[in-house]
């Protein structure tokens, strides 16, 4: 179909959501809230600041206390997180799976239509690098994500449309759209099992946390926590009182692992004191303890770490390092200025 | 869906003074119903918290029997929360979600039946309800050894159980790290000076044995060394760790160690399934 008709679903989209979708500000790709629609990208550039603000706030308040602890009468806006690259989908069925028993993320989600856009191989720097690096995107299916629409363009600047849940065929049929495919949901894990390259990144970093490497990137990391607040499967958190005049706040606001006293115990014992260890603890969440709990990918190689971070870490060069064996080569890690 | 963040308010049933830094508090819930229903295997912890103040882990030290009546736990003050809580008397109110987490084996699956329970400072409070437990019978069944180490004869918790745990069969021995003992003994339990570990040398130690532990770090260290040379295997030692647990539930990464969420796989754990990750 043409643009015309992606442009007509989406201005009948707005009449009942707000829409959010990626747009260039200056060099740099963000997700924002979309006021004129012909703002949107449609480059399948992946924003710099991923999508989960959307479906996990940086705060949201879980109880209010006057006399009692209750939940507040939140209401969540209908909205539409539109044009999601297959990375960012796939980073969203993470967080429905680990927030699945989470009234507040729940009630929030189900206000939210997911729309995802595919233009060929993703539009990320260093391709070459990034491919080495990520789980094969193009051999992943359609049928183990979430998403309710799905646009993929096409070389001659066509789109194709794809349906993945009961809201998405509604939308497009109230739009008048019959031509589309239908997905059926298969489940998070593949038929075949769980991913291969996510199993064996698992057992390499389970037998390198004495590489050398751990000490390089301690040495340099600033523990800034940038990698952190890009990544789409960050979803660590903290539970904070705030005290009003008369009443009691508890959030839950977006935490870092990279920051003080994320594992400190009131006593002064902290198992993540030093660097090294934030490093290590960040790593094992992504690659050990996301697998082993929910035998999905806890990195969906969308490389916004490696671009944020200032000291140029590069998780897909880590990679390559620690299965050059035990001791590791030399360090090699330069800057992103130094690449540039 | 139930709302797992939502604490249940609770009325200090009393407020007992039992060392100069930590007091022990029984609690009820106000609705009758659940705290009739309410029940927690023990080694599983409680989060308690007040308004303003946040919340916190800590273990629920009482008697599992006793759990449909009321529960307890023993607070150390150590930071803000436990200073707040440490104002508090009896007829107060705070919040607790409750129970939570993975408490000490059954003794049904113990391969060794015999047990050895090794306490380290506030460590002891996460061993006291499965003492409560085995003093009900397991005790005159089966060999149980007690190692509790803590500073000073100041800091010695729940002494006034100590004649019960004796009659029930528990062998219980104190000793002290930082003050040598200014009595041979405390409610008929003999006094040591030295570190834990110096037990395993001047006492004999209970042979078929599964041993449970907690403490702080060093004491796991030099404790499971001690185990293992006199032949317990991994997979007979289990340890309560303490983290900062969070939201209770494995998802907030507080006290995540190694592929493990010490709130939820834990806080104890078999040492085998842990070694790597302490």
């Amino acid at each position: 179909m043409k643009f015309s008709a992606v442009e007509k679903l989406i201005q009948n989209i707005r009449q009942d959501y707000q829409i959010f979708a990626p747009v260039k500000d200056d060099k740099e790709f963000f997700v924002s809230k979309i006021s004129d629609l012909k703002q949107i990208d449609y480059s399948g550039r992946l924003p710099l600041n991923s999508w989960k603000h959307l479906f996990l706030p940086p705060g949201e308040e879980l109880l209010e206390f006057s006399k009692k602890f209750r939940r507040p009468d939140s209401v969540y806006p209908r909205r539409c997180a539109w044009n999601m690259g297959f990375p960012d989908l796939k980073a969203l069925g993470l967080l429905d799976v680990v927030f699945a028993d989470d009234p507040y993320y729940q009630d929030r989600r189900r206000n939210i239509l997911v729309c995802g856009l595919a233009v060929g191989e993703p539009d990320v720097e260093n391709y070459a690098e990034h491919v080495k690096f990520s789980r094969r995107l193009a051999e992943d299916s359609l049928e183990h994500v979430t998403f309710d629409i799905f646009l993929e363009k096409t070389k001659k600047g066509t789109f194709d449309f794809f349906a993945g849940s009961v809201l998405g065929r509604e939308v497009l049929s109230r739009n008048k759209i019959k031509n589309f495919t239908n997905v059926q949901f298969a489940g998070y894990i593949p038929e075949q099992g769980p991913d291969a390259d996510m199993l064996s990144k698992q057992s390499l970093i389970k037998k390198s946390m004495k590489h050398r490497l751990w000490d390089e990137l301690a040495e340099i990391c600033l523990a800034c926590g940038k990698c952190s607040l890009v990544c789409p499967t960050c979803f660590c958190f903290d539970t904070e009182d705030q005290a009003q005049e008369k009443t009691v706040s508890r959030q839950r606001v977006w935490g870092s692992c990279f920051y003080p006293e994320f594992t400190r115990l009131a006593g002064g014992t902290d198992y993540t004191a030093t660097v090294k260890q934030k490093l290590q603890f960040w790593y094992e969440h992504k690659f050990v303890r996301i697998p082993a709990e929910y035998a999905m990918p806890g990195c969906v190689s969308c490389g916004r770490c490696a671009k944020v971070c200032p000291v140029g870490i590069d998780i897909a060069k880590n990679f390559v390092r620690l299965s050059e064996g035990s001791r590791g080569l030399p360090a090699t890690i330069t800057s992103r200025a130094g690449n540039s | 869906m139930i709302n797992p963040y939502q604490p249940l308010p609770v009325k200090i049933l009393s407020v007992i003074q039992e060392t100069p830094d930590t007091k022990i508090f029984r609690l009820k819930f106000l609705d009758s119903v659940k705290q009739k229903q309410f029940y927690f295997w023990q080694g599983q912890f409680a989060q308690v918290g007040l308004p303003g103040q946040g919340e916190a882990p800590f273990d629920i030290s009482s008697n599992s029997h006793d759990s449909t009546a009321y529960f307890e736990v023993a607070i150390r003050q150590v930071g803000r929360l436990t200073q707040a809580l440490h104002h508090l008397h009896k007829g107060d109110r705070l919040y607790v979600r409750a129970p939570l987490g993975k408490g000490w084996p059954s003794t049904d699956v113990l391969s060794q039946k015999n047990l050895l329970l090794v306490g380290g400072g506030c460590g002891f409070l996460a061993l006291k309800s499965v003492i409560e437990e085995v003093s009900l019978g397991y005790a005159k069944k089966h060999q149980v050894q007690v190692f509790y180490g803590c500073s000073d004869e100041a800091q010695v918790l729940f002494k006034e159980r100590y004649q019960d745990w004796q009659k029930s069969g528990i062998k219980l021995k104190l000793i002290f790290d930082k003050k040598e003992p200014t009595k041979k003994y405390i409610q008929g339990i003999s006094c040591g000076y030295g570190l834990i570990t110096k037990l395993f040398e001047t006492e004999k130690v209970v042979t078929h044995a599964s041993a449970f532990l907690c403490g702080p770090p060093v004491m796991f260290k030099f404790v499971i060394k001690k185990l293992q040379e006199r032949g317990f295997k991994d997979s007979e030692i289990y340890l309560s760790l303490e983290r900062r647990m969070s939201c209770g539930l494995g998802v907030c990464q507080h006290c995540a160690i190694g592929d493990k969420y010490v709130c939820k796989d834990g806080p104890v754990f078999r040492y085998d399934e842990v070694k790597d990750y302490l």
